[in-house]
């Protein structure tokens, strides 16, 4: 028999490991994702478990496809999508949506003043919305909205050994090389397999190649002799893996290489072939770092990744690539924001920030003053100094910005401020505060004022454009 | 049966005890007054020299500039603890309740000027931690301290920021708090805040 004491010590130790395993399944289940391919976009969103039931922010997944005015009250969230009038309850299984019943599978939820729908209503509630048929992919949670999955060819080429992957459009997958493996791994792109998801191939330099589906992306692996290099070719539209013939190939096990991601993990989106013109929108703050609180209720870091989406749906209706540097509530280093944004090589950085003070539009670039004579762009460049170079692209941009938002009538006044991490951004870049347009701060989470906002910025980078091409 | 004297007796002592009793909860009440009063308003350190005006560069949220204010104040002879006490008169006057630009709480620690006319401002932990975030009202803080401090020591043409002593990043989540400011950049910068 235990002594009382033992009873409670080991009581103490069943609620310790239960908490532990509590943090642990949550840990893990913020690492999965739903990625959501439509006409407009691709996006990935955060799942959250929350009582062996997937969960996922119901402005998440609707906001990058349309238009989203939400608010909470109480237990309710009213949400109006594009001229759809919806409202979900705390606790209730079943959701409003334009007069009519939707079931959800299991309760919605309310957390910290958002809204939560079950991942499995998610085809439902986007086919009720946008009236698009989509096909879901439960297993790997990948979800096509009105987009058709591709399917890619890849064919063996022998002396020099090489494999190339062939695809219906540009890819830009990120690309993780380890010992005896290179692996591919495209998030933004509906690549689904074709046929065997396994292929044998018999040759001495690359061997089998696999496919798969998983957690929001497909993955390609190619088993390969080390070293092996990764290109693109056709403008992005095939990625060949060139297996060397070095001796260096026969590397014992022992000695295996550890992974080296490339891009960087943290970054959402990689980095397309350095040809393409392309936007990195930074949604300032996330994760503990909450930013201005516009209003108790509001964060700044919401704010920002609301607009952020709304700028990659404005850039990519004028033909503009655009990633984003975060898609979801996670907290990024300045430095690794501004090593980011160097490693995808972009035509322009977006720094997106909101404030609860003045009101309008403020448009900044950075401080620092351009060297004579100034400074070569294809050389090695100081960290703190990299965005002298660019500076009077920068500044161009940021005049082109703030006429745009002046001929849209809104308030707007641009200047240079010591705004980190402009100085480490090694591309033209400017940093935008969208503050409320009236008295009321909670105004600047309009989707309707971002949506002005958004456009305006949007239309002056597809204006600057050709001339920041030629420039370049 | 109790004695009325008795019973008088611990009536008064019942009286006498609740009497004390308010007492200590006002003395109480009024200690935290104090001690709030303390932790809001800057305290002066120990200043001699002579006394004259001192310019400080005031901002204001509502149109987004800075403008210089005279105030009396005593200047001390050594360039670096006047440096310091200009940034104190400026910290003191944003956390005037009336200040346009409200700083909550905090302090400057300590001025050093450097042989090469740079200042490194020290500021408390306290000041950065309670600073209000956001691009506008980080920058206007940080350009009120140089312009400020360009003004009391006219030979400086650099200052940089320390918090507690040591590096912070940013002021409170914007601004480059790491840099050197260049004051006749700053300078130009704050004219080109007040053209609009």
């Amino acid at each position: 028999m235990l002594s009382r004491r033992s009873r409670r010590n080991l009581g103490l130790a069943i609620l310790l490991a239960s908490v532990l395993l509590s943090v642990v399944q949550n840990g893990f289940a913020q690492n999965k994702r739903l990625t959501i391919y439509s006409v407009q976009t691709a996006y990935s969103v955060d799942v959250l478990a929350q009582n062996g039931v997937d969960y996922v922010g119901l402005v998440d997944v609707l906001e990058p496809v349309g238009h989203v005015e939400s608010h909470v009250e109480g237990d309710h969230v009213r949400l109006k999508f594009n001229n759809a009038d919806c409202d979900f309850e705390n606790g209730k299984t079943q959701a409003r949506i334009r007069n009519a019943n939707l079931d959800l599978g299991a309760n919605f939820l309310v957390l910290n003043q958002h809204g939560y729908v079950p991942l499995s209503s998610v085809p439902a509630l986007l086919r009720s919305l946008t009236g698009k048929p989509n096909e879901f992919h439960a297993a790997a949670r990948r979800l096509f909205m009105g987009v058709q999955p591709t399917v890619f060819k890849a064919e063996l080429q022998r002396n020099p050994s090489r494999l190339v992957l062939t695809f219906a459009s540009p890819v830009a997958p990120s690309v993780i090389a380890t010992s005896g493996r290179v692996r591919l791994l495209f998030s933004h792109e509906p690549i689904i397999p074709f046929g065997n998801e396994s292929s044998t191939y018999g040759d001495a330099l690359i061997s089998s190649t696999s496919s798969r589906e998983i957690n929001g992306a497909f993955e390609f692996t190619a088993n390969v002799a080390q070293p092996a290099s990764v290109n693109y070719a056709e403008s992005g539209r095939q990625v060949i893996i060139t297996a060397s013939t070095n001796a260096a190939a026969a590397q014992p096990s022992a000695q295996k290489q550890p992974e080296t991601p490339l891009p960087p993990p943290h970054f959402d989106r990689p980095a397309p072939p350095k040809s393409k013109f392309l936007v990195v929108i930074d949604p300032a703050h996330g994760g503990t770092d909450n930013g201005d609180a516009i209003t108790p209720d509001l964060a700044e870091k919401n704010v920002t990744l609301a607009l952020a989406r709304r700028l990659a749906r404005d850039l990519e209706t004028r033909g503009i690539a655009s990633t984003l540097l975060r898609t979801s509530d996670i907290a990024i280093s300045l430095d690794q924001r501004a090593n980011s944004a160097n490693t995808a090589r972009p035509a322009v950085y977006v720094s997106l920030h909101a404030s609860s003070q003045g009101n309008g539009v403020r448009v900044y670039t950075s401080m620092l003053t351009v060297p004579s004579p100034p400074p070569d762009r294809r050389s090695f460049l100081p960290w703190e100094t990299a965005q002298a170079a660019w500076l009077d692209v920068s500044n161009s941009l940021a005049a082109a910005v703030n006429a745009a938002c002046a001929s849209k009538s809104l308030p707007v006044r641009s200047s240079p401020a010591p705004v980190r991490p402009l100085n480490n951004i090694a591309a033209p870049a400017f940093a935008i505060e969208i503050a409320s347009p009236a008295d009321n701060p909670a105004a600047v989470n309009s989707g309707r004022y971002q949506d002005v906002i958004s456009a305006a910025i949007a239309q002056a980078i597809a204006d600057s454009r050709a001339h920041m091409e030629v420039t370049q | 049966m109790i004695s009325k004297q008795l019973q008088a007796a611990i009536l008064t002592l019942a009286l006498v005890i609740l009497l004390m009793g308010l007492y200590g909860v006002h003395l109480k009440r009024q200690a935290e007054r104090l001690q709030n009063t303390q932790q809001i308003h800057a305290i002066a350190p120990p200043v001699t020299g002579s006394s004259g005006e001192l310019t400080l560069w005031i901002p204001n949220d509502s149109d987004g500039t800075l403008h210089e204010q005279d105030v009396d104040a005593t200047l001390p002879q050594d360039p670096g603890q006047r440096g310091q006490q200009a940034i104190h008169a400026l910290i003191g006057a944003l956390e005037a309740k009336d200040s346009p630009h409200r700083l909550a709480a905090g302090d400057v620690r300590a001025v050093y000027l450097l042989n090469d006319n740079s200042a490194v401002i020290d500021l408390s932990a306290q000041l950065a931690d309670q600073h209000r975030s956001g691009i506008l009202p980080e920058q206007l803080t940080v350009f009120a301290m140089v312009q400020t401090m360009s003004s009391a020591v006219p030979k400086v043409t650099r200052v940089r920021f320390l918090v507690d002593g040591h590096d912070r990043e940013t002021l409170a989540g914007h601004i480059d708090l790491k840099s050197w400011y260049d004051v006749a950049t700053v300078a130009a910068a704050t004219r080109q805040l007040g053209q609009h």
